[in-house]
């Protein structure tokens, strides 16, 4: 009995949905970023992500004052509110952006010297300020900022003062820069030695991969902190901080590329029989191009969800380091050499203020672990 | 069986020794050693000291000869002799300065271990046995946010709410008045008081961890064949889920002992000092920047020492638990 | 062949809807499903892939996963319980605890599935898992108990049972597996035994063979049999009736004979022609069903094959649901076809 084919329905309505012949014909590349944004928590963190992005290039902008600025005026002192309006002055109702400024008192017996908010002394603040002179991108000469005081002379600080007197706020942009970038960069690294050896070690097997694995193995199995420790106690304390910033990135990466690596070999290891492995030899291709050209693509995403899982902890060691003193110094900024400003108990019971660099520690890496997972999610659009 | 734990063990000896290598080189890395600090000292003292001094010195602390003489010497020191060396910055045997410390190190980080597990296990059971419920996502974000918080941070957050709540941080392990007693319930209670901040502070990640990796496994194993099958046989609900899906999953939460481990000792290396705990941690950091090498090498010696036996405990905890590891089968 | 269409049939499936919420939408994975299954007789279900037929036997013991719920329908059992009580009773209507469903899983029916070795417990020897079962079945004490499984062992053919009872299911191949899952399904001598694709996984000869000592035990034990497939091979060896099952509705039901000699839904057409036959289709491309079976997202307007169906007439077919057609003697089909043949549904 045959069908008689000529009589049946046309074949498009058989997949009766143009969404999912839609589906059948995207690339990889598009199912993975379909499937990325179905993941809420993931896109939201992306977003941020992006944000703190352009801050980072638009850090001097950004940031009310510069990274040097210090105003011995007004040390430790508390944040301040933006307000829109207020009722105090003398002709009433008055509407602009402002905070209120401070006044100080010392208590006699401490000597410490405490700032509360004046609400008779206004400083006008604006959007796009003149102010410190700075180069964006170390290239274009500009003096305004994002956000600032109208008068460059007036306390500002809507986060507050360190003990030092600097703005918190402005060195919170600028250590984001230096915190986040160590993190990408030092993954950055790491993953280069992680794929090369990675690469190599799954790829051919056998002793190699021994080798390679033991060497592996001992380095993980030295705790990490003290090896980290040993090794920027190592550097001699005159070090600049440039320099200071990049070895303690290449530290870092030291210590992390054996995870990375170790993933990467298995993929190899699986990826090995595979047959497109077996015909791209026979083609005549050579080991590395097959390695890098044809298998590597293959896991692409996976590689990159990875790389994003790994910045966390390396943001995480970098701000460690750098709060007990070992990592990135004075003048250099970051998250955790702020946090060292926290770390005295007297300072800290009347500061809580300073405690705010934490919270973009955990801002961050909370992001970059949610894209993370859902990179790690979408990675697999096969897979559903 | 046997020979599976004398290769672990075999292997655990090279390891270590592999290990000790590499954290001398590194702890030598700085230019100069201590006789060069020490004649800087004298320098500046006034005293200077003469050529033979100093080679009397350096021969004394074992610091002439090259670098691998000088590891030679310190190796077959501890491995023939049990000798640590000297701690030159403390001037004492570096044995008299860990000991009292290794004791504390040790509980402290075992008995975190053990509350570690026993909350998290319950934790992670309830989040994937009720997923999607208030109580998971709860679970679930404090998990997330307690991976994301540096352990100092968290120190540091306590002891703000700390001083300005109670105006004052315990510190230490015990009060002034019972450190120096005997044991009784009275110390006890005290050391009890006082051991719940640095559980709390080092133990919020590896809680956290061990919550995600639990439920994540639990979740898988439940979607399993077998779970449906098992209660497809007239199984009963509580029974199934201890004897089934729970019971697989327990394997590799087994084996998160070598991470975990390494984890609460190196929390006590970075929340040790904030917290006044007599503990090897804060001891690590000042040896590494006075280059007091025998005391710094022995101190990350026998953190990996204890890393490693952690690790082999739960290697064997792992065969012991799962018949496909012990029979050899290749999964 | 005789009929036993008055009998009360021992399980009865009535107007059963179960769905699964997914990311993308409720899927309605059984969509209204008739089924009976007589004592002591077989009935194979057959369809596609994602036709429905797994969720079907899972939703009679109410062993659907944790995402789908059963909407509404009923599963009547009929057959004496295992402890002697004759009354009939609707298997969705339990509450969870209740004693009887759990009597009934095990005990009165047995089921085994598609992956033998995966649903086993990797961490505990097959005899524990057997023991389990009659232990909670029977109330056998340990030595009983392990004495009996050994004896189920070797009535499923596995060679050396008193040693394999120790043996962990990763040390067995997968027909081991299976005749070890076949002897924990039939512990408790159940009155039905529903095999959702048991022989899929393994290779034809050991298909063969399973399939051989199904039937030995059915004869033996004088159980139905509910048998989910996608094989017509399997069917032709196995049946004594069949249903056809396509998108979550079984769109025809006849005895095995008849469903081969005059089957009536073009689905069952087609699926019969797209077998090939050794000589027959020699020279040609194999017949196949053009086109593929639809997501249940997507579910196309009136009858849900009509996009594939070479008989479709147009303006009926895609507007309206197909009426089910009732020939007589439990034989029907759900098509427009025979709107004038026989009874209305």
């Amino acid at each position: 009995m045959s069908l008689k084919e000529s009589e049946g329905i046309e074949p498009e309505a058989m997949t009766a949905n143009p969404a999912d012949v839609q589906r059948t014909r995207a690339s990889q590349r598009e199912l993975v970023w379909w499937a990325f944004k179905k993941h809420r928590l993931a896109l939201i963190s992306a977003w941020f992500l992006a944000v703190m992005l352009v801050v980072i290039a638009l850090c001097e902008f950004v940031a009310p004052f510069g990274d040097r600025h210090r105003d011995s005026e007004y040390t430790t002192a508390q944040p301040q509110v933006l307000k829109l309006w207020d009722t105090d002055g003398p002709d009433g109702f008055r509407f602009g952006l402002h905070v209120d400024g401070y006044t100080s008192t010392q208590d006699p017996r401490s000597l410490r010297i405490t700032y509360e908010p004046n609400p008779e002394d206004r400083v006008d603040v604006g959007f796009f300020v003149k102010g410190e002179e700075y180069e964006l991108f170390g290239l274009i000469p500009m003096d305004r900022h994002l956000l600032g005081p109208k008068d460059i002379d007036d306390p500002m600080y809507l986060l507050g003062t360190t003990t030092d007197g600097q703005d918190l706020l402005s060195q919170m942009v600028y250590a984001t820069r230096v915190s986040a970038s160590v993190g990408i960069i030092g993954v950055l690294l790491a993953f280069l030695l992680g794929i090369v050896f990675g690469a190599i070690s799954g790829y051919f097997g056998g002793w190699i991969d021994n080798v390679v694995q033991r060497i592996i193995e001992l380095i993980m199995a030295v705790p990490s902190i003290p090896l980290w420790l040993g090794l920027a106690a190592a550097l001699p304390s005159d070090m600049g901080p440039i320099a200071r910033y990049f070895i303690i990135t290449t530290i870092l990466a030291l210590v992390a590329w054996t995870g990375l690596a170790r993933e990467v070999r298995g993929r190899f290891l699986a990826l090995r029989s595979e047959e497109f492995v077996t015909s791209a030899l026979l083609d005549g291709s050579s080991h590395a191009r097959i390695m890098f050209r044809h298998m590597l693509p293959s896991f692409s995403s996976h590689i990159i969800a990875a790389l994003s899982l790994s910045i966390p902890g390396m943001i995480l060691a970098e701000t460690a380091l750098s709060w007990l003193g070992m990592g990135l110094r004075p003048p250099a900024v970051s998250w955790g050499v702020q946090l060292q400003d926290a770390s005295k108990w007297s300072v800290l019971s009347g500061a809580p203020w300073l405690l705010i660099p934490g919270l973009c520690v955990v801002l961050v890496v909370l992001a970059f672990n949610f894209v993370g997972d859902g990179l790690r999610d979408a990675a697999d659009p096969y897979k559903h | 069986m046997v020979r599976y734990l004398g290769r672990r063990v075999l292997y655990m000896a090279a390891t270590l020794l592999a290990i000790s290598l590499m954290v001398f080189v590194i702890i030598n890395l700085p230019p100069g050693d201590y006789v060069t600090a020490l004649t800087a000292k004298y320098n500046v003292m006034g005293q200077g000291l003469t050529e033979s001094d100093i080679v009397n010195l350096r021969h004394r602390y074992g610091l002439d000869g090259n670098l691998l003489q000088q590891y030679w010497h310190w190796i077959t020191q501890i491995v023939l002799h049990g000798d640590l060396g000297m701690s030159f910055e403390h001037e004492k045997p570096v044995a008299e300065v860990i000991g009292p410390r290794l004791g504390a190190t040790i509980g402290v980080s075992f008995i975190t271990l053990l509350v570690t597990w026993g909350l998290a296990f319950p934790i992670g059971v309830y989040s994937a046995v009720k997923q999607h419920s208030l109580g998971d996502y709860a679970v679930t974000t404090i998990g997330f946010l307690g991976l994301a918080t540096p352990n100092f941070l968290i120190a540091l957050v306590f002891i703000y709410f700390s001083v300005t709540w109670f105006g004052s941080v315990p510190s230490g392990l015990c009060s002034p008045e019972w450190c120096d007693a005997a044991w009784n319930l009275g110390k006890l209670l005290d050391l009890l008081g006082h051991l719940w901040i640095p559980m709390l502070v080092i133990g919020t990640a590896g809680v956290a961890g061990l919550v995600r990796i639990i439920r994540n496994n639990l979740l898988d194993e439940l979607q399993r064949p077998y779970v449906t099958a098992a209660r497809a046989r007239g199984v009963p609900e509580k029974a199934l889920l201890r004897r089934y899906p729970l019971r697989v999953a327990l394997n590799p939460f087994v084996s998160t002992i070598g991470w975990v481990l390494p984890l609460l000792l190196v929390g006590d290396i970075v929340v040790g000092q904030i917290l006044s705990l007599p503990t090897l941690g804060p001891i690590l950091l000042g040896s590494l920047k006075s280059q007091d090498m025998y005391l710094a090498g022995s101190v990350i010696m026998v953190l990996s020492v204890v890393t490693v036996i952690g690790t082999l405990i739960s290697d064997l905890l792992l065969g012991w638990l799962d018949p496909r590891i012990r029979l050899g089968h290749q999964r | 062949m005789e009929r036993p269409s008055d009998s009360k049939p021992l399980l009865e499936i009535s107007g059963l809807h179960t769905s699964f919420d997914t990311y993308d939408g409720k899927v309605r994975a059984v969509d209204g499903v008739d089924l009976a299954v007589h004592a002591g007789k077989t009935l194979c279900v057959v369809g596609e892939s994602g036709c429905g037929k797994s969720v079907t036997a899972r939703s009679i013991l109410r062993l659907v996963e944790s995402s789908g719920q059963i909407e509404s329908g009923t599963v009547t059992w009929n057959g004496d319980l295992f402890d002697g009580t004759g009354e009939a009773f609707d298997v969705l209507s339990l509450a969870d605890g209740d004693e009887r469903l759990q009597k009934l899983r095990g005990g009165d029916v047995g089921m085994i599935f598609q992956e033998p070795a995966a649903s086993l417990l990797p961490l505990r020897t097959i005899g524990a898992q057997l023991i389990e079962t009659l232990r909670i079945h029977t109330g056998l004490d340990k030595r009983a108990a392990r004495k009996r499984a050994i004896e189920l062992l070797d009535s499923v053919g596995i060679p050396d049972p008193a040693r394999r009872v120790d043996a962990y299911p990763f040390q067995l191949s997968g027909g081991m597996c299976q005749r070890a899952m076949i002897a924990i399904a039939l512990c408790a001598n159940p009155s039905l035994l529903i095999a959702d694709e048991p022989t899929t996984a393994l290779d034809v000869t050991t298909q063969a063979r399973i399939l051989d000592l199904i039937r030995s035990l059915q004869a033996e034990h004088h159980m139905a049999v509910m048998f989910i497939t996608h094989d017509l091979g399997v069917v032709a060896e196995l049946a004594d009736e069949v249903a056809v099952m396509y998108l979550g509705r079984v769109v025809e039901r006849a005895s095995v004979e008849e469903l081969f000699a005059d089957p009536k839904h073009p689905y069952t057409k087609a699926l019969l022609a797209s077998v090939p036959v050794l000589g027959r289709d020699r020279g040609r491309d194999l017949p196949t069903i053009p086109g593929a079976v639809p997501s249940p997202l997507h579910r196309p307007t009136g009858c849900s094959f009509h996009p594939r169906c070479a008989e479709a007439i147009a303006g009926k077919c895609d507007v309206d649901d197909p009426p089910e057609v009732d020939f007589g003697n439990g034989r029907t089909a759900e098509c427009v076809l025979y709107e004038t043949e026989g009874v209305r549904s």
